[in-house]
């Protein structure tokens, strides 16, 4: 039998828990070993000192603290709250202990403080105030840019049907002075619309607005009297940039135009 | 000789918990009151388990304090958790199940280092003469007692358990949830451990027996 199995299987040997045979082995090792047999002794004095350890007992007092413990976590909790948020208070107030003034100072200073956060957070209306008129400026503006080019696109075509149309050889004493007025009055109006369209990115008709200006500025510049070539120029420019059929195309879907408009807003 | 005082201290250890739960309606009764939550039952199961989880928490912290604390936790855990109770195994072992748990998760994570034990035990050695000491008690049981406590929780509960509670490997497996192999085995490295700590007292010990 080797010393490790027999250390190993003493705490067993010391129980009488080996079998017969198994035992007269140990017994035998144990007399021809010294270290298993030191270690024997040594395990036997740990087992017995162990084993007559004296018995303590519970202190009368322990029961009184247990009981004390089992009527807090008897309570029903909101008991338990309010004790612990009275006990809490109980410790503050030796913490922090002011003159009563100094209290009431610092209550109605806090009082102050929160009524302004709440003020501020729940009934502070004025950006939206703001926003909502500003949309309403902003509505209104691109209603009246909107009317005010249908206006213009209205005025110019028939000017610019008036001028198409004329049959120079046939009217030979012709005044473009009204065709003139009417075309220096246009100007002004495509200026204040392309300021207007430029603000509402409505670069479609803001471009048509453009190109409507040139030929109205050459209206504007005609002679008082007969100038067959500038007519003839300014009736090419129409017909070159297919002008009347652009408006025509801005006149057929008015909607989509507002509703583009509004969109970019 | 020596089995034989071994044995005996073991009976007398286990006798009365023994006793209680053989009479097992007395304490089922006794459970039922307490689910009640009637301080009177409640007192008397306290009086019945109190030395043996009072004894259990000492020889686990080796202190007064500590042993009255857990003592405390043990019995307040059982009677919170009374009606969880179901009857599956005796209300002893039950009961010393939770003191158990609470000893373990005390200590756990408690761990003495062993430098440290070897100058405690080394000091000892030193004080021995001033030692005080009666007829029952060996001066050797200080060393024993400090030599414990360097034990890993896990290790020095069965210790504690088997051979200064005398409960039985199987009784052990059952409080600890482990299997009796493992209670056996630990058992084993704990008295190993404790003999290692012990091993240059013991010429002194023999002197002294």
């Amino acid at each position: 039998m080797i010393c490790k199995n027999v250390q190993k299987n003493l705490s067993d040997y010391l129980e009488k828990k080996l079998s017969d045979s198994l035992q007269t082995r140990f017994e035998k090792h144990l007399k021809e070993c010294p270290n298993c047999g030191a270690e024997l002794k040594t395990l036997k004095m740990i087992v017995m000192e162990a084993s007559s350890f004296e018995r303590v007992v519970a202190p009368d007092s322990l029961w009184t603290r247990i009981e004390n413990e089992l009527e807090v976590t008897d309570e029903p909790f909101p008991t338990r709250v309010s004790n612990a948020v009275a006990e809490l208070r109980q410790r503050l107030s030796h913490l922090f202990k002011f003159p009563v003034p100094v209290i009431q100072m610092a209550g109605v200073l806090a009082i102050l403080v929160v009524g302004v956060f709440l003020g501020r957070t729940f009934f502070s209306t004025r950006e939206n105030v703001n926003l909502g008129q500003q949309t309403a400026v902003q509505q209104a503006e691109l209603k009246l840019i909107s009317q005010r080019t249908e206006h213009y696109l209205e005025k110019s075509t028939i000017l610019f049907l008036g001028i198409v149309n004329t049959e120079f050889l046939q009217e030979e004493n012709s005044d473009w002075s009204t065709e003139k007025r009417v075309a220096r009055n246009l100007l002004k109006e495509a200026a204040f619309l392309k300021g207007g369209l430029s603000r509402t990115k409505n670069e479609r008709v803001k471009q048509l607005v453009e190109e409507l200006e040139l030929i109205l500025l050459e209206i504007a510049n005609l002679e008082e009297e007969q100038d067959i070539e500038n007519i003839e120029l300014v009736k090419s420019g129409i017909d070159r940039k297919g002008l009347l059929l652009k408006i025509y195309l801005h006149d057929l879907n008015p909607e989509q135009n507002l509703k583009s408009a509004k969109n970019i807003l | 000789m020596l089995q034989a005082a071994i044995r005996l201290n073991k009976n007398k250890n286990v006798f009365q918990a023994k006793k209680n739960d053989e009479s097992g309606s007395i304490d089922w009764e006794l459970v039922q009151r307490c689910r009640k939550g009637e301080r009177k039952a409640q007192y008397e199961l306290y009086q019945l388990y109190k030395d043996r989880v009072f004894n259990i928490a000492y020889r686990m912290a080796n202190s007064q304090q500590d042993a009255e604390d857990i003592t405390q936790m043990a019995f307040v855990r059982v009677f919170q958790k009374i009606d969880s109770f179901r009857g599956d195994s005796a209300f002893s072992s039950w009961v010393y199940r939770l003191t158990v748990n609470i000893c373990i998760n005390h200590f756990r994570r408690e761990k003495r280092k062993k430098e440290l034990v070897v100058h405690e035990l080394s000091e000892l050695a030193t004080n021995l003469k001033i030692l005080k000491t009666n007829e029952q008690t060996s001066k050797m049981k200080p060393f024993l007692e400090k030599a414990i406590r360097a034990l890993p929780a896990g290790y020095r509960m069965i210790f504690v358990l088997y051979d200064i509670e005398g409960y039985k490997h199987e009784e052990i497996a059952e409080m600890m949830n482990i299997s009796e192999g493992t209670s056996k085995s630990q058992l084993h490295k704990a008295r190993k451990e404790l003999k290692q700590y012990l091993e240059p007292y013991l010429a002194m010990y023999q002197s002294l027996a």
